[in-house]
């Protein structure tokens, strides 16, 4: 995993209540994550990396690998 | 498997796993029960579709894939019931943000609905028309609420949050969390609308209120813009929180 994927599944594992490790290309509309907690999370991350995810963008990040892509592409 | 007028999706053999809660202001609420019955599952996987049963699959743990599959074949049964199809004409599209539509052939389901499972709890909600949207929590904080997570909450949420203690701070969390939830659900943003955006009608967190009406403010997400007014109902329980959002009509008149 890259250091950006080690730092999302640490997150992932203490934030959300998967009961199990995240799935990384689970479609997050088909995992039983709230959006409310999804909600929480993205703050979460925006604040863990330092980023600001603008709305429109969150529409293509469909899932957990999308994610830690799309971090890597803001803080490379 | 066509399912014959007046029949639910339950099998004969096998116990009910739902119930109707009731209807309030028009939306017709029904609760399902997902706690783990592997005869319940059998009997539900025998009403989904192939790509249903792929999606159940797809679950690699099985909470979730049981709670997909109890609340998908109640759903079937009471939209066959209503509208008089057979199982087999019905199928489910995911939209954008995975919110599901219905079809019976290719036209739309004339009706809207909404499902939401949190833990042992299912519920679906069924109107006329309007976008609609429900949740159902188990109240189990997973957070501190005053932690984190209460940047979800706009600001005076928080401070009515902060403002509460012990089992009503958890019950007013669940219900600010369900409401929030609901309208998100109705809207059909998934997550990429930040919920601290817009507040919830005070009455309903201040005061105890549980049923209101609002309108969104104009939001950067949501940039077709236009005044829609919403009916919110708290439907907790002792049980459970819960909560349904729904489009009313425009005024008449």
């Amino acid at each position: 995993m890259s250091d950006v994927e080690t730092r999302l599944f640490s997150l992932a594992q203490e934030n959300l209540d998967l009961g199990r490790d995240p799935d990384w290309d689970l479609k997050l509309s088909e995992s039983d994550l709230s959006s409310m907690d999804a909600v929480a999370f993205i703050k979460l991350v925006n604040h863990e990396f330092g980023i600001d995810i603008p709305p429109e963008d969150l529409g293509d990040i469909d899932t957990m690998r999308a994610l830690a892509k799309y971090i890597e592409g803001q803080t490379a | 498997m066509e399912l014959p007028r007046g029949v639910r999706c339950h099998p004969p053999s096998v116990e009910p796993w739902s119930h109707p809660l009731g209807t309030v202001g028009g939306t017709d609420l029904v609760h399902v029960n997902l706690t783990n019955n592997e005869t319940r599952e059998a009997a539900a996987l025998k009403w989904l579709d192939a790509a249903e049963t792929a999606r159940w699959r797809r679950y690699r743990h099985p909470r979730p894939g049981r709670q997909f599959a109890l609340c998908r074949a109640v759903l079937r049964g009471l939209l066959c019931e209503r509208l008089q199809c057979a199982n087999e004409d019905l199928r489910f599209v995911a939209l954008e943000h995975g919110k599901p539509a219905a079809f019976v052939g290719d036209t739309p389901v004339p009706l809207s609905f909404n499902v939401s499972h949190g833990g042992n709890h299912g519920l679906i909600a069924f109107a006329p028309q309007g976008r609609l949207g429900v949740d159902i929590e188990e109240r189990n904080l997973r957070h501190d609420p005053d932690g984190e997570i209460r940047k979800v909450f706009t600001a005076d949420e928080q401070d009515a949050l902060a403002s509460a203690v012990g089992d009503i701070k958890t019950r007013l969390f669940f219900k600010l969390c369900t409401l929030k939830e609901a309208v998100i659900k109705a809207l059909g943003t998934g997550f990429s609308l930040d919920t601290a955006t817009f507040e919830l009608p005070r009455p309903m967190y201040r005061d105890g209120q549980r049923q209101a009406r609002f309108e969104l403010p104009p939001l950067r997400q949501l940039p077709r813009h236009t005044r829609v007014t919403w009916r919110l109902d708290d439907l907790g329980t002792d049980d459970f929180a819960a909560a349904v959002a729904r489009e009313l009509p425009p005024q008449v008149g």
